[in-house]
């Protein structure tokens, strides 16, 4: 819309607009109905179903393979990803030593996290729904020179507690 | 170039004209034209074979539409052909095709090896359905092992029958075989334990699925978009095949051919193929060791400062000409320059012999030079030579590539092939004629025959039914000449006796117009060593400072071993097990006060060494290298953690602490310089060589006329109750790329007294059993019946550690006494 159409009424009513929006807000982080603004961290949100936090690395939880990984270390989420941040090296699976079901599983999956972009490219190339993005955002640390704190290596990120 | 030239017809493809060549089938005119016609079954080194249609197209071929479509692997063009490639017709078919394919095919890419570079999983891609409809059972057989570097995944196979194929007609083994009929026909391998495979690898890059894939690769090396590429050369042999080194995370994952047509043509042996463990094998040397009471490991600095003292004391306290230096012939041709110029300015000696093929006393003269400089051929030159003679040489060991391609081309009936040499080899099995003569009798050998060929002096009989061929050479004619000759007491003479040879075929039959002498040398830059060694009358340039050597390997030691010389310094050279004479290099290496190693790897030199240097694999050095047809390539190194030093680091090391100056700043600094002192030879920089390398003529001597003698040496026989002992080289031996790479391991290698079944038979002895070699029972080696060795001869392994035949060799060739031994078990 042009500005000359919308007039000096129109600009004055969105600027009035915009003003009683941030007010009601404003009320609402005192406790009000239109809560957007939280008392982060004493109170965190429950993100979106789609939300693309921090990833996992799945385990079977019912049939034949329950307890497995469902990696196979087929790297085709390192091939998608456009950052560079994974690194699969795969080997073979033993009778005895037993990781994943089929012959190939991951013994290196790193993730080096200061390089995601959470695009969720992984998630999608994974034939076997292996790596997931769970809900965890927390991810930033003031410990950058510690070494590895932000590489996540294949305990990391399976079996990993999720908070919400 | 004795070829008909190639003829063109024209015909039309999706309504284009086009010209392709009358000889080859549409599939590949077209490919080449850029036309997209899936196939799996046809490969460019097999005849056409039509199982797997998916090359259909449709053709009209004089006026009249072919029925049904035709398999383009199979079709030859005929003028006013035409052919059409995405007709509906055509596209349809091929879809089908597929999903037949894929009937049986696992779903299974993320876990499979192939993944990535499959012909399968492209062509599913490029022409499929998208989806299967096939919801039955899938025919599964558990995976097999075809041979110790092979792997079979039974249900990716598609049974285009390449590898099947590829055993029959190329390389000859029968290792790989179909079984049972229809869905269930599955591969089957014949692989002989004993025997170690030798070209089987080529089935890997070949089967167009993950069916077949190296054990090597299995899973921990990555996928294949995940390699990094670098192109280097196969280091075994001189023919120089041309490699992709891929390495990922810091090491080395495999060795893939780079298919350069021109000089390997995609045909790696296994050897050179799954030979890449020892560059990251813990034994490497990494730190320097010393010796004095007791040996000490310290590090490479502290190593070269020590041999810079010790190397300077001597200078100082002798004069000039008080160090003898070697080198082996693995090192890049800018290293010998290094070499050359540590020689002439730090060490001040012209004692010094840099490369493995003259091991003679004196330096090559001018004719010697002659022959190897000039009168040479491309590779493909031999392959299209009317007539190839190869000479004193098994090409299968000595040049494996070379020689697969030798063999396919007289299958095929492409050339003719006439071997002599001291045993029946491999590569005999298509020649027109194969003789042989006793090991040591190459000389005799050529001799006699120019004399049949010239008709003057004496003939031995058994050389007139070559002779016979050889005047009826056709249009070309190329000899190939190998290691009897580099093992004969002295090369230069055997090689000036073959350049007369040369000359007398080309008189003796009419319609030659041409002749050529291509040596096979021992090593990857034999020739490069050469040439650096004899640069200044090899080519026309000159360097300062440095001058030419006063002799050969021979004379080095020689000078060594009467105490002339006070220290010997040795790059990567396992002189003691590699020189016939042992006995020389043993009072050499006691006569003089130090002895300087450089070289990755212990080896039986290096433990006698009282300052051992470590030094990077080829795989650590970058540089050029020249092969048999003088053509010059680069191997470059991958990204791998190991770091390992340079020829010159070593040489400015130790340079350095003798207070001189370095000999060359850097490495490209020593590129352009070899470039400006060797005119013509592009080796400027590295980037500049295209990865195929460029070819270099060496300027030798020129000569007017060979005088050749005609007088034959008397014939070698071992006297009653003696057999000739024959030092072979053979594709696996004790070289570190072999001796230290784990997957060889499981490789059976030829350690062993090969006897004909002949003479096993007169000594009592059977296979497995020892014999004792020499009157002191010097070799000591479990028999192998052969019907290819030679009666009255015994073949041993040129190159084994343990039991080295320089034990015996003094003075090849040697007869020695053989006896069973009672009391040595067997194997
Ligand atoms: S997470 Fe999925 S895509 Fe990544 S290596 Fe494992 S199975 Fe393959
Ligand atoms: S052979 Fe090719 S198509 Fe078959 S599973 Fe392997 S990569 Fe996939
Ligand atoms: S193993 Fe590979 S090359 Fe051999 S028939 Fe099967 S698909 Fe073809
Ligand atoms: S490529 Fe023609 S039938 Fe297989």
């Amino acid at each position: 819309m042009s500005r000359a159409k919308v007039g000096l009424f129109g600009s004055i009513k969105a600027l009035a607009d915009g003003l009683i929006i941030t007010l009601k807000q404003f009320g609402g982080a005192f406790g009000g109905r239109n809560t957007a603004t939280v008392q982060y961290p004493v109170k965190k949100l429950k993100m979106q179903e789609r939300f693309r936090g921090l990833h996992r690395l799945e385990r079977y939880t019912e049939g034949p393979f329950k307890g497995l990984e469902k990696c196979i270390g087929c790297a085709l989420c390192a091939a998608a990803c456009p950052a560079e941040v994974i690194t699969v090296v795969a080997a073979e699976n033993t009778e005895e030593n037993r990781f994943s079901p089929g012959e190939r599983y991951a013994v290196v999956y790193d993730m080096d996290m200061l390089r995601c972009i959470f695009c969720g490219m992984c998630t999608e190339a994974c034939p076997t729904g292996a790596i997931v993005m769970k809900h965890d955002y927390e991810l930033a640390d003031d410990r950058r020179r510690e070494p590895n704190k932000f590489m996540y290596h294949k305990e990391d990120l399976l079996d990993r507690e999720f908070h919400w | 170039m004795a070829r008909k030239p190639i003829e063109y017809v024209e015909i039309e493809i999706d309504g284009q004209a086009v010209k392709v060549p009358a000889n080859q089938v549409v599939l590949w005119s077209a490919r080449e034209l850029g036309y997209d016609i899936p196939h799996f079954c046809a490969h460019r080194w097999l005849v056409p074979y039509g199982a797997c249609r998916m090359c259909l197209v449709k053709v009209e071929a004089g006026g009249r539409m072919m029925p049904k479509l035709q398999t383009s692997c199979s079709l030859m063009p005929a003028e006013g052909m035409k052919i059409w490639t995405k007709d509906p017709e055509v596209i349809q078919a091929r879809r089908e095709q597929l999903e037949f394919h894929l009937l049986n095919h696992p779903l299974e890419c993320p876990v499979c090896d192939k993944g990535g570079e499959c012909m399968l999983q492209d062509q599913t891609r490029d022409h499929g359905m998208g989806e299967g409809r096939f919801r039955e059972q899938k025919r599964i057989r558990p995976d097999a092992s075809m041979n110790p570097y092979i792997r079979l995944n039974y249900k990716r196979c598609i049974h285009c029958k390449r590898c099947v194929n590829y055993a029959s007609d190329i390389d000859g083994s029968y290792f790989l075989q179909f079984v049972d009929r229809g869905a269930e026909t599955y591969i089957e391998s014949f692989d002989d334990p004993a025997a170690a495979p030798r070209f089987s690898g080529n089935v890997i890059d070949m089967c167009p699925v993950g069916a077949l894939t190296a054990k090597s690769y299995r899973f921990t090396m990555g996928r294949p978009w995940e390699q990094e590429l670098k192109p280097s050369i196969g280091a075994l042999d001189s023919v120089g095949a041309n490699i992709w080194l891929n390495a990922r995370l810091g090491d080395v994952a495999r060795i893939v051919p780079r298919d350069n047509p021109t000089v390997e043509n995609g045909m790696l042996d296994d050897a050179t193929r799954f030979g890449w463990e020892f560059i990251e094998d813990p034994r490497r040397l990494t730190r320097a060791l010393v010796r004095g009471e007791e040996e000490t490991r310290v590090s490479r600095l502290a190593g070269e400062t020590e041999a810079g003292r010790i190397l300077g004391r001597i200078v100082n306290e002798h004069g000039p000409g008080s160090v003898g230096l070697l080198a082996g012939a693995g090192l890049n041709t800018e290293e010998y320059l290094a070499l050359k110029l540590f020689a002439g300015r730090v060490l001040n000696t012209s004692y010094y012999n840099l490369g493995d093929c003259m091991s003679s006393i004196e330096v090559p003269d001018d004719a010697t030079l002659a022959t190897v400089g000039s009168g040479f051929t491309t590779i493909e030159g031999i392959l299209n030579a009317a007539t190839v003679l190869t000479l004193g040489c098994d090409l299968f060991e000595e040049a494996p590539s070379l020689g697969l391609r030798l063999d396919i081309a007289a299958r095929r009936g492409l050339l003719r092939l006439l071997n002599a040499r001291s045993q029946q080899s491999g590569i005999d099995r298509f020649a027109e004629l194969s003789l042989d003569y006793p090991f040591g009798g190459l000389l005799r050998f050529v001799r006699g025959l120019t004399n049949a060929l010239t008709g003057q002096g004496e003939v031995p009989p058994e050389v007139t039914p070559l002779a016979e061929r050889l005047r009826q050479a056709g249009e070309d004619c190329a000899i190939v000449c190998g290691d009897e000759v580099w093992l004969s007491e002295d090369p230069p003479t055997v090689l000036k006796a073959l350049a007369a040879l040369r000359e007398a075929i080309a008189q003796a039959s009419p319609d030659t117009k041409a002749v050529y002498l291509n040596p096979v040398y021992k090593s990857v830059n034999s020739a490069g060593a050469l040439l650096v060694n004899c640069f200044e009358r090899l080519t026309d340039g000159r360097l300062e400072g440095v001058t030419a050597p006063v002799g050969c390997l021979g004379k080095v030691l020689e000078a060594a071993a009467a105490g002339k010389l006070k220290a010997l310094v040795i790059f990567d050279k396992d002189v003691l097990v590699r020189y016939q004479h042992r006995d020389v290099v043993e009072k050499a290496l006691k006569n003089v006060e130090a002895v300087i190693y450089c070289g990755a790897f212990p080896n039986a030199t290096s433990e006698r060494a009282h300052v051992h240097l470590p030094l990077g694999t080829w795989a650590h050095r970058e540089g050029f290298v020249i092969n048999l047809e003088w053509r010059v390539q680069k191997r470059l190194v991958a990204s791998i953690d190991s770091v390992a030093p340079s020829v010159l680091d070593v040489v400015n090391g130790i340079a350095a602490a003798m207070g001189q100056s370095p000999v060359a700043a850097d490495l490209p600094a020593l590129r352009a310089q070899l470039a400006r002192v060797i005119p013509g030879l592009p080796t400027n920089t590295l980037d500049d060589l295209p990865d195929q390398g460029l070819p270099f003529s060496p300027k030798p001597p020129a000569l007017d006329r060979l005088k050749a003698s005609t007088d034959l040496p008397a014939e070698v026989a071992a006297p009653d109750g003696q057999l000739l002992l024959t030092p072979k080289r053979f594709l696996y031996n004790d070289r570190e790329e072999i001796r230290f790479s784990r997957v060889f391991d499981k490789i059976p290698k030829p350690f062993y007294a090969f006897l004909n079944p002949a003479d096993a038979a007169k000594l009592g002895v059977s296979d497995g059993e020892w014999i004792g070699l020499g009157g002191g029972h010097e070799l000591e080696l479990p028999v192998q019946l052969a019907a290819w060795v030679r009666p009255g001869s015994v073949v041993v392994n040129d190159y084994y550690l343990a039991q080295p035949a320089n034990r015996l060799a003094g003075a090849a060739p040697a007869a020695v006494a053989v006896k069973k031994l009672a009391g040595v078990g067997k194997d």
